[in-house]
């Protein structure tokens, strides 16, 4: 046992005199409610609890807790999935010290309820001047298209998180709330879930409040928020997308809540309410839990440049068809002086003071608070009014000193857009660190839920904790903030029961939803680009092998079957420049060039044909189907991203290593598959990813073919090349079995197109689509026997244009194109295995297997048509959207007495032509 | 006086469109001195969703939904208007007489104080910013006893000389300092800087969208159609009240202007604004405006 193996964790903590201690008394004692948990700690050491750390972290990697962070400025698009970092120690806080927290942010949350209803109603705070009018008319977030509209339930304010620290005195100081998509609920959910099974017996003794009635009346909440009338809504959670910062949360939401995820674009408005496109037609949508910033909500009446919105969705709100929440005007509440302005508005509207006391805060507009703010600028940070502009707080005591005459004249400027507010001292919690527990600088951020005429506070939350013991830094996601549970121990229980048992909470029909169009297009890929890594892995290392094994050869049989093999790759992957056969035999199998080409496509995830950027789109895909997916899935994933991220071209992967990462990436792939077809049930999810896997393996595998077997060779070199395919597809064992050493094109055919138990032919693959297309349908019987469609059957372009509008899968034409298409490959392919045992293979003078070529190019064009009709029949197509906008005319009427209309002018979109 | 007025707008793409939402401010209400005495929208092809209502401005505005595929989009819509009961505020015997009479920062004291609406229209809006450059522009106007009308009427004549009317020279969404700069534009920019001006001295504006009755070249018939939508200023009086200001051609809005819509700007009340899905690369506009008397 080392030395720290056995270490006290408590040794070597020593906290701030002047900040609040969670752990610690003034007197350096450990508070009562602390003493079992360090009890424990002790008993366990410091490097025990290291290892409970390291457990933590393993658990939150498998289930695939991340939040993403902006590579850079540059690129605003890319983000970083980063491990959520969770530290195993809590935060302890007896029931009775929590009490005021719950009733604090229970009365804010009727607070901001009460000011939201008058901002969109009456606006009396307005009118009387209770609230500076231009404080809220000027904010962009206040959403005047949803002036007027009062949603369903009993609050306006659904949701709202508040954040809050622990004074030097002990009491709680909140500095600030969140309203438009109050964040981190799910975290604090995953956080409790994991430390209940890193340390379940510390979790048990402590008398730990449990979160999980907040997530039966976060799920009430929304029930209640539906339109009237609606006796079982449906709820969907539109998310911004898989790169949102917090796009875990999202999908851990809809998992949690046991709702469908959705974008923008799955949504449509239409004259009857907002209905999801699902694989079976559009289906009502009742209420929309927004994860998504209310202004990206609806491109007609919001932010005209958003394409992640539902076109539409206010006028549906407005109709009471759907209800949001929260609330599209919502976000207004987040304006920093309405924040400075609550404890006033606590006694107009409530008649009682804050429970929860604020940090002071000076709105500078008003000419009091502006001298104020002035001349304490240094003890401040000054806060922009308004949300909207996305800008950051500015802590003044990090200014330069022209950069804070700067701000100074900035205020003095526009002293309407600037808050000051109070900089609060957070207390200080212990955080797990190599060396034993050391206090580090907290914040705290709990949520409310709208229950019937009250809210509810979870008991517990979500405590960020600084990253090391400097002062002042700032706590946040960014800057590599811990996470921290929070516990609430002891306390009466008759509350939680209570909640647990709610009279209304009625059984729920089992409902299985169709997936939406967007998660089959999902699935659909998911499967095709599972099958497309595999391959293109299996395919580099047989290259990577043979380019070993004949490397000292610059002539014969070798350099020719890893030229035809190359010549596969680059057919497969797309990749250039292309290799074709021709060229094949003339390969210099010790190129540099050809080494930077085989690295580029193992890693280079620019490059769309690169294994890199297949696996990439294959975790996107899977993070965006969290919901639809089998927990374990998160399992196998987490490996296969760590591959992926040793595959990054900026890590440099060592040439020696690169086989060893191919069999780790086939390996998590094949686990995947395997998950897929032990955990799933075979429902829409499993047919589109099993429709999808067919595809792909059959275009790859003809691709491979019609690369490496049309032509004749020599029999040393044809075998090499066969025994290579045979490898590549998996099937060299049953080969060998078959034909014993005996190596021929036409019998690796049989087994490659034909053996219909093979589950890497051809013949395989076209069964097994139809099947998956039959148990899509779910409809009535379909002709079966329908052949001779050509590829420029009209179909194919109704098929794209349709999509979207009139042409819905109930409506079996087109499904019953797609199975006739698939059938017809069929057919194809038993003409061509007649044609086989007589000319199919017989080469021509330049020894090309022209019958062959024919059949495979024929195959692969088809399968595309399939796949082309698969997404038209299911998937949306989304189009670019565009915004018009008719300008004014004018007219000048001296001129137009001059002429008539000769002098008006349209305006509008550069590429808008004005006809008069 | 009464109008019929016929505002077809038509476009044409050059690929199908699959969706189209419209919001269409093309509507008169029965303000502003004006009553609106019938109006009907047609639109083809048929819209799934066509709903009216009254905006946070006090304007009709219509949501519509098409979801049928289309080519062509005919919005058509036809109202007649009564502009009898505008008043001229020089001349008005009411209340708002003051604005004709008291110097005019007197006048905007008495209007700021307990008026959402005042404050709502001498705040900056997405399109107009007050600036020290648009105040410097109409202080010339305001001399401290000037009457808020008649200053008002010299910051109209005076845009009205400075900027040259130019249909090359702007854009739909140029902005105001460049207008500025530039001093070129059309009935749009001169309203947006008119209100600029207005605001950055802080008095209530707003930027009025309607239609203008023209008259025939002399000598010539009254053509049809060759009427056009217009742009002018509002100034706020207070309690409601409203007068309208057309710095394009200097003169006060009378009976030959028809309201449609009143907002913070421009962006506020478009004739029409959409989100249309489509492939279509060119969008080709056609608007026709027939403003006659009944």
């Amino acid at each position: 046992m080392t030395a720290a193996f056995s270490l006290d964790p408590l040794d070597g903590y020593s906290r701030h005199a002047r900040r609040y201690d969670e752990l610690l008394d003034s007197n350096g004692t450990v508070r009562p409610h602390w003493i079992p948990l360090v009890e424990s700690f002790e008993n366990l050491g410091v490097g025990r609890l290291l290892d409970r750390a390291a457990r933590t972290k393993r658990q939150l990697a498998q289930d695939g807790v991340t939040y993403n962070v902006p590579i850079g400025p540059d690129e605003p698009d890319h983000h970083h999935h980063i491990a959520w970092p969770l530290d195993p120690v809590p935060i302890v806080i007896p029931d009775d010290e929590w009490d005021p927290v719950r009733r604090g942010v229970v009365q804010r949350a009727e607070l901001l309820n009460l000011i939201l209803t008058d901002l969109y109603g009456p606006q009396n705070l307005l009118r009387a001047g209770d609230v500076a009018p231009q404080l809220v008319l000027s904010d962009p977030q206040f959403m005047r298209s949803l002036h007027g509209v009062v949603n369903p339930g009993s609050k306006q304010l659904v949701l709202a998180g508040v954040d809050f620290i622990r004074a030097g005195d002990g009491s709680w100081r909140v500095f600030g709330h969140r309203t438009q998509v109050p964040s981190g609920a799910a975290y604090a959910l995953e956080d409790r879930r994991i430390l209940s099974r890193v340390m379940p017996s510390e979790v048990e003794g402590a008398d730990v409040q449990r979160l999980a009635p907040f997530l039966r009346l976060y799920r009430k909440a929304l029930r209640a928020a539906a339109p009237a009338g609606v006796e079982d809504p449906v709820t969907v959670v539109l998310s911004s997308g898989t790169r949102s910062e917090t796009a875990f949360e999202h999908t851990a939401l809809a998992a949690q809540l046991g709702t469908a995820l959705v974008r923008g674009p799955d949504l449509q408005v239409h004259d009857d309410g907002v209905h999801l496109q699902t694989v079976h037609g559009p289906t009502p949508v009742h209420v929309i839990l927004r994860r998504l910033d209310a202004a990206y909500c609806d491109p007609l009446e919001l932010d005209p440049t958003s394409t992640l919105g539902v076109p539409g969705l206010v006028e549906a709100v407005r109709a009471g068809q759907v209800t949001v929440v929260n609330g599209l005007g919502a976000p207004i509440l987040e304006n920093a002086g309405l924040t400075a302005l609550l404890p006033h508005l606590c006694r107009t509207l409530l008649g009682e003071d804050l429970i929860l006391r604020s940090a002071d805060a000076w709105w500078c507009g008003d000419p009091a608070g502006r001298s104020h703010v002035l001349a304490n600028l240094d003890d401040l940070v000054v806060r922009p009014v308004t949300r909207a502009s996305m800008e950051s707080s500015i802590e003044t005591s990090e200014l330069t000193a022209a950069q804070r005459t700067d701000l100074r004249a900035r205020i003095e400027a526009e002293p309407d857009r600037f808050v000051g507010q109070e900089r609060l001292e957070p207390g200080t919690a212990p955080c797990l660190t190599s060396d034993g527990l050391r206090p580090r600088a907290t914040v705290l951020r709990t949520f409310a839920v709208a229950d019937d005429d009250g809210y509810f506070v979870m008991p517990g939350g979500l405590a960020r904790s600084a990253p090391s013991d400097g002062d002042g830094e700032p706590i946040s996601n960014l800057t590599g903030a811990l996470s921290k549970d929070i516990w609430v121990c002891g306390g009466s229980r008759e509350l939680e029961r209570g909640y647990w048992l709610s009279a209304d909470q009625r059984p729920v029909e089992a409902r299985r939803d169709a997936p939406s169009a967007r998660a089959a297009e999902d699935l659909f890929w998911l499967g095709r680009y599972a099958e497309r890594a595999e391959s293109t892995a299996r395919l580099l290392r047989v290259i990577r092998d043979r380019r070993r094994e004949f490397i000292a050869n610059s002539t014969g049989p070798g350099p020719v079957a890893v030229g035809a093999l190359l010549a596969g790759l680059s057919r497969i992957t797309g990749t250039f420049p292309r290799i074709d056969e021709t060229e094949a035999g003339s390969i210099d199998l010790t190129s540099p060039e050809l080494s930077a080409r085989l690295a580029r496509i193992v890693a280079d995830d620019h490059d769309p044909g690169s294994l890199a950027h297949s696996l990439h789109r294959l975790i996107d895909d899977i993070d965006e189907l969290r919901d639809q997916l089998s927990v374990d899935t998160k399992l196998v994933m987490a490996d296969l991203d760590q591959r992926v991220l040793d595959l990054d071209p900026g890590a440099a992967v060592p040439d020696e290593t690169v086989d060893e990462l191919l069999t780790d990436i086939i390996q998590g792939l094949l686990s995947l598959a395997g998950l897929v077809s032990e955990s799933l049930i075979r429902d829409e999810v499993w047919h589109f990813i099993d429709a999808g896997r067919r595809i792909e393996r059959a275009v790859h595998l003809s691709g491979l073919l019609a690369a490496t077997l049309t032509r004749e060779r020599t029999a040393a070199a044809e075998s090499l090349v066969i025994e290579s395919v045979l490898s590549t597809v998996e099937s060299i064992i049953t080969y060998r079995r078959r034909y014993r050493s005996h190596a021929s094109v036409s019998s690796v055919l049989d087994l490659l197109l034909s053996d219909d138990t093979n589950p890497r032919s051809l013949r395989y693959q076209l069964d097994h689509i139809e099947v998956d297309l039959r148990r899509l349908h779910q409809g009535e019987e379909i002709p079966v026997w329908r052949t001779g469609i050509p590829l420029n059957h009209p179909s194919v372009t109704d098929a794209v244009t349709a999509s979207g509008t009139g042409d819905r899968p109930g409506e079996t034409p087109m499904v019953t194109e797609t199975i006739a298409a698939v059938r017809e490959i069929a057919v194809r392919l038993t003409h061509f295995e007649a044609q086989l045992s007589t000319t199919g293979l017989t080469p021509d003078e330049q020894g090309r297997r022209l019958a062959l070529t024919e059949f495979l190019e024929d195959v692969i064009q088809r399968l595309n048509f399939v796949s082309i009709l698969i997404s038209a029949t299911y998937f949306t197509r989304q189009q670019p959207v565009r915004s018009v906008v008719t300008p004014v005319d004018v007219t000048r009427m001296t001129q137009s007495q001059d002429g008539a209309g000769g002098q008006s002018q349209t305006l509008g979109p550069p590429d808008t032509e004005a006809d008069r | 006086m009464k109008f019929k007025i016929v505002h077809l707008t038509t476009y044409t793409y050059d690929a199908p469109v699959t969706a189209s939402f419209g919001k269409i401010h093309q509507m008169p209400e029965s303000l502003d001195g004006q009553q609106c005495l019938s109006r009907e929208l047609t639109i083809e092809p048929r819209p799934e969703v066509l709903s009216e209502r009254v905006d946070y401005f006090g304007n009709r505005v219509a949501i519509c939904v098409i979801r049928q595929t289309h080519t062509k989009l005919v919005v058509n819509s036809e109202s007649e208007v009564d502009t009898g009961g505008r008043a001229d505020p020089v001349r008005e015997a009411d209340g708002s007489r003051e604005a004709a009479e008291l110097p005019w920062n007197e006048f905007r004291h008495r209007l700021l104080s307990d008026d959402l609406v005042a404050t709502e229209f001498t705040l900056d809006s997405p399109l107009i910013t007050r600036s020290r450059t648009l105040a410097s522009y109409a202080e010339p106007s305001f001399d401290p006893d000037r009457p808020l009308i008649e200053a008002v009427r010299d910051l109209s004549t005076r845009i009205n000389r400075d900027f040259t009317f130019d249909t090359k020279a702007t854009e739909v969404d140029t902005p105001l300092e460049k207008v500025l700069r530039i001093r070129k534009g059309v009935c749009q920019d001169f309203a947006h800087v008119m209100v600029g001006g207005l605001r950055s001295l802080g008095l209530p504006a707003c930027y009025v969208s309607g239609y203008l009755e023209t008259d025939p070249p002399p000598g010539k018939e009254r053509l049809v159609g060759v009427d056009r939508t217009h742009a002018w200023v509002g100034l706020y009086l207070g309690e409601g009240r409203w007068t309208g200001i057309d710095p394009t051609n200097d003169q006060p809005a009378g009976e030959r202007y028809i309201t449609t819509a009143r907002g913070r700007d421009y962006g506020d009340v478009p004739p029409m604004k959409g989100v249309i899905f489509t492939d279509a690369e060119k969008t080709k506009l056609k608007v026709s405006v027939d403003v006659h008397r009944i």
